[in-house]
């Protein structure tokens, strides 16, 4: 959308401000410019309506604009700014919600993500600015790209930072090289009187003992079948 | 050990465009809240709609024992339409309330059971009171711009947050691992799952473990090199 509508600007926006052309088709695609879409398009399409009547609009418009600034109506004077530069990128439309997004964007800068972020759900945003002054943003996504920021269930991006196989294991392994056994199960830990000496496992039908220096646990907290 | 959680659908005073994509928000102002430790809250992923509703209806209603509300059954899917058109635009968040360890609730030896063990496990009351105390201050604190259900019924055991089944503590009779995870009998069996939690914690417990991971293998790391050593 934000593409469309810089795309729009620049062809009605930055010949408005030029002052070039006046045709009927270019009128009617601003007319429908304005009726259709919001910001700079908008403001670009108007002021080229104007402009292509008479001069003096444009005082009327720059007053009305100074009388909407006064009122915040910031939505419209931002596309006449643009409008007036002939801006290629129309920046998106501001109004409350989008008033924090600066301050969730350089928290997710700090975590280090590796592309910039999508922007929040509305819903979501509404209800972190209506909980203002309670705590902090936790986002354990690195966001790559085609990240839909599902944030639960199984994903084959390896967006989740907390998931411990791609964030722990595989670099480790990679790095210092080990060697993973799948779909294996470990029946009983073999043990001295004050060491354990190894494990029992089965592995594709084979039960196997497998002996080390040291046995880690990490397979979860025990829970019945 | 395991968290509580309930769901709660909060609804914006106005309607907001649909998007996709979503990222996830966390809450601790109510960890320890008047002196009471409760937990966070965090958004979660499922997206409000008529079949989310009816599943709602049918598990929270289903289990009620009020034989009026079988009658309401056959409505139930135009009910869940409504519902969910009416809650389309809403997020779903979940508490994360901090269960304690309590010694009635533990893992026990059977031979009789799949692997000779089972759990048992007692809902205390002073879960059940701090639970609803959270559910209320939620709602309290997102009055009145956001309108907040809470989707879930009172038994809120969260399963996919078993902890505590091996407890660390310096002392023995508390716990059957050291403050480095190793087991206090077993020189070389460390634990580092989450078996090892004091209590379960008001928060989601993937990054502790990890973290608590991280730390633990630096004490394994250096038990090594003293293996190295002694056969050197």
């Amino acid at each position: 959308m934000a593409f469309c509508e810089a795309q729009i600007h620049q062809s009605i926006g930055s010949n408005a401000g030029s002052g070039l052309t006046n045709s009927r088709g270019k009128q009617a695609l601003a007319k429908r410019t304005f009726m259709r879409h919001g910001g700079a398009a908008r403001a670009g399409a108007l002021r080229f309506m104007l402009l292509s009547k008479n001069d003096s609009c444009l005082r009327i418009f720059r007053l009305v604009n100074i009388f909407q600034i006064a009122r915040g109506l910031r939505f419209l004077s931002i596309g006449l700014l643009h409008a007036k530069n002939s801006h290629p990128i129309t920046p998106r439309p501001s109004n409350s919600l989008r008033s924090e997004a600066p301050k969730t964007r350089s928290i997710l800068m700090k975590a280090n993500h590796s592309s910039s972020p999508p922007r929040s759900m509305p819903a979501t945003k509404h209800s972190l600015i209506h909980l203002q002054n309670s705590g902090s943003t936790h986002i354990a996504c690195r966001f790559k790209p085609g990240c839909e920021g599902c944030t639960g269930g199984l994903c084959h991006r390896q967006c989740r930072s907390g998931d411990a196989g791609f964030t722990c294991v595989l670099p480790a392994v990679e790095e210092y090289g080990a060697k993973i056994l799948t779909e294996c199960e470990v029946t009983k830990i073999e043990s001295d009187p004050d060491r354990a000496t190894g494990i029992r496992c089965v592995h594709e039908g084979k039960e196997m003992l497998i002996s080390g220096k040291v046995i880690v646990l990490a397979a979860g907290a025990y829970m019945p079948r | 050990m395991v968290h509580t959680s309930d769901y709660i659908a909060v609804r914006p005073d106005k309607q907001l465009p649909d998007e996709r994509r979503g990222k996830s928000i966390a809450l601790n102002d109510f960890y320890v809240y008047n002196g009471v430790k409760l937990g966070s809250f965090q958004s979660v992923p499922p997206r409000i709609n008529w079949r989310y509703t009816l599943h709602y209806l049918r598990t929270r209603h289903g289990r009620d024992p009020r034989w009026w509300l079988t009658l309401l059954k056959p409505f139930y899917r135009p009910m869940a339409i409504v519902g969910g058109f009416y809650y389309r635009h809403a997020k779903v968040f979940a508490t994360v309330v901090e269960d304690l360890p309590y010694l009635h609730n533990r893992i026990i030896l059977d031979e009789n059971s799949i692997n000779g063990m089972r759990f048992e496990y007692d809902y205390a009351d002073e879960l059940l009171e701090r639970n609803k105390m959270f559910r209320k201050e939620i709602v309290k604190a997102l009055k009145p711009k956001l309108k907040a259900v809470v989707l879930t019924s009172e038994n809120n055991l969260n399963y996919g947050h078993v902890c505590g089944t091996c407890r660390f503590s310096d002392d023995p009779k508390d716990g059957v691992l050291d403050r480095n995870n190793r087991a206090h009998d077993t020189e070389n069996l460390y634990v580092v799952d989450a078996s090892f939690f004091p209590s379960s914690s008001g928060i989601n417990p993937s990054l502790t473990i990890a973290a608590n991971a991280i730390r633990v293998a630096e004490s394994i790391d250096a038990q090594l090199g003293s293996y190295a050593d002694s056969t050197e």
